[in-house]
């Protein structure tokens, strides 16, 4: 589905990425984490060409990204949520989701409006509101379905569960569990709770480089390890 | 003449003055709001309307109708070139090349105006139709700045029915308001700025255009409208459209009744006005922050 060989990228001279490998499979959930500022956003946008490669590739579906624009990549099939959401102000709910919108016949759509509507309810109801006056789960929520509407085949989840309460956090693993049975997700973390519960494999992240792989079956079980990097 | 006609003479060249500028200034904050530029040859672009219905009327014998509609669509199209080659150079630098650019380009279409149509005045006939003069509440006034005080109205309401109802104004709004999250939304945003400085410009032309048969046309004519749509946009909020509106009605009013009733104050008035509005909101009456 998504592979990255050798990703290297930087910020003006700063190197961040230092060749990132990631292989992920159709329909895997899998976790990036890290520690705050060891590369994952950048990775991230690597892969949307935010910030493009400077060395190394990027393969969706056996297709180059490199050198690809960011709309012709998420035009591919890639949605991205930003770690800080970035509702566009000043457009209502339905506006944020309706200049999103894969431009398919109707028919063709896996996530028309109304299904929208019926996997968000709380977006439902404030669909009208100004995107400047949403709380944190409500700009979250509208993030991820402005990514859905795009009829994204991978979802690229940036810290998805950061500064929200718990309730709210629950409801966005929930999400990712039923997106999921449809969707390659690939999503950050900083912390293995969350990672644990909804991921089914994790990659670490430190300094630009994947120090950790586990498969699904060594997830488990590499909890002393990944902790490890995660602390300190 | 009692107060009465005069008042309403005085709000005519109001509205007369202010929805021309309205029309050209709103392509100006547009501009900016979008492509985060301040477009010196927005005058020039101006002027350049109106050159093309002198031509199109003249040379080519179009009559005033087809012209007004093609001379805008002609100046939008030298204005997605200017985008496509040079503009897009710029964007990721510093602001003060987007300043030097336009001004270069300022200079290079007001001497290509010269080049072409002399630095002589030139004349444009108003149609037929709207020949002559209209009475309202005892004024009359010339039909043809009735049919421009219209245009205006009609071309507002269109411009802002395209930015809050269809999809294509409601993804310009998206990407000015962030472009790279637009981006990774599946937003071509270079096409939508290519767009947007086209729009732009066949708004300022369009102005020009509908001017034509009312000014002089002369190769300074863009420089008096850029310092106006400047002022205009400056009283309304850089950015705002909403602020173009009325921006170029305070300005309107400022000629229609200071050109009245103080008529030696009314070289400065635009610029008192402007200062005020300065120093109580330095962002302009609709603007941002
Ligand atoms: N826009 C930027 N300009 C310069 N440096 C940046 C920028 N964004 C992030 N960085 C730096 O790049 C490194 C990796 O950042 P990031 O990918 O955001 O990490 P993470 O998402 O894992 O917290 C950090 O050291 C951060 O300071
Ligand atoms: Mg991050």
């Amino acid at each position: 589905m998504l592979t990255l060989e050798n990703v290297h990228a930087c910020y003006g001279e700063s190197r961040v990425l230092q060749g990132i490998e990631l292989a992920i499979e159709p329909g895997e959930v899998v976790c990036l984490l890290g520690r705050n500022g060891v590369g994952k956003t950048t990775t991230l946008r690597a892969i949307m060409g935010l910030t493009p490669p400077r060395e190394g590739r990027v393969l969706f579906k056996g297709q180059l990204l490199n050198g690809l624009s960011t709309h012709q990549i998420a035009r591919l099939g890639i949605g991205f949520v930003d770690e800080n959401r970035r509702i566009f102000p000043g457009l209502s709910v339905e506006e944020n989701l309706e200049v999103a919108q894969k431009r398919l016949p109707e028919q063709n759509r896996h996530w028309p409006m109304e299904r929208i509507y019926e996997t968000f309810p709380m977006l439902a109801d404030i669909r009208h509101r100004d995107g400047d006056f949403l709380s944190g789960g409500q700009q979250q929520m509208l993030a991820i379905a402005r990514a859905l509407v795009g009829e994204p085949e991978l979802l690229l989840l940036d810290e998805p569960n950061e500064g929200l309460a718990p309730v709210i956090v629950q409801q966005v693993g929930q999400l990712i569990r039923q997106l999921a049975q449809t969707t390659t997700i690939i999503f950050t973390d900083q912390n293995l709770k969350f990672a644990l519960k909804y991921a089914e494999r994790g990659y670490v992240i430190e300094k630009g480089r994947v120090v950790h792989a586990s498969s699904k079956e060594s997830f488990h079980s590499d909890l002393a390890t990944i902790e490890q990097h995660l602390s300190v | 003449m009692n107060l009465m006609t005069a008042f309403v003479a005085a709000l005519l060249n109001s509205f007369d003055i202010g929805i021309l500028l309205f029309i050209i200034a709103s392509g100006l904050t547009i501009v900016f709001g979008v492509l985060g530029i301040l477009n010196f040859a927005h005058g020039a672009l101006y002027m350049a309307g109106a050159y093309f219905l002198l031509t199109l009327m003249g040379t080519v014998g179009m009559p005033f109708w087809v012209g007004v509609l093609i001379a805008p669509l002609g100046v939008a199209l030298l204005a997605v070139l200017i985008e496509r080659f040079l503009l897009r150079r710029i964007y990721h630098r510093h602001p003060s090349f987007g300043l030097l650019l336009t001004f270069a380009l300022l200079l290079i279409i007001d001497d290509a105006v010269r080049l072409i149509w002399g630095s002589g005045y030139h004349i444009v006939e108003p149609p037929q139709l709207l020949r002559g003069a209209a009475s309202l509440f005892g004024v009359t006034y010339p039909l043809y700045s009735f049919f421009t005080i219209g245009m205006g109205i009609l071309i507002g309401i269109a411009v802002w029915l395209i930015f809050h109802r269809t999809r294509i104004g409601k993804t310009v709004r998206a990407a000015a308001l962030d472009p790279e999250m637009a981006q990774a939304v599946g937003i071509n945003v270079p096409i939508v700025l290519t767009v947007v400085f086209g729009f732009g410009a066949w708004l300022a032309a369009l102005g020009g255009a509908l001017a034509a048969p009312m000014r002089t046309l002369g190769p300074a004519m863009g420089d008096t409208i850029i310092i106006e749509s400047f002022i205009v946009v400056v009283i309304g909020g850089l950015g705002s459209f909403p602020g173009a509106l009325f921006g170029a009605l305070i300005l309107g009013g400022i000629h229609g009744f200071g050109g009245r009733w103080l008529a030696e104050w009314n070289i400065v008035l635009p610029y008192i006005g402007m200062a005020l509005v300065l120093l109580w909101r330095p962002e302009g009456l609709m603007g941002r922050r």
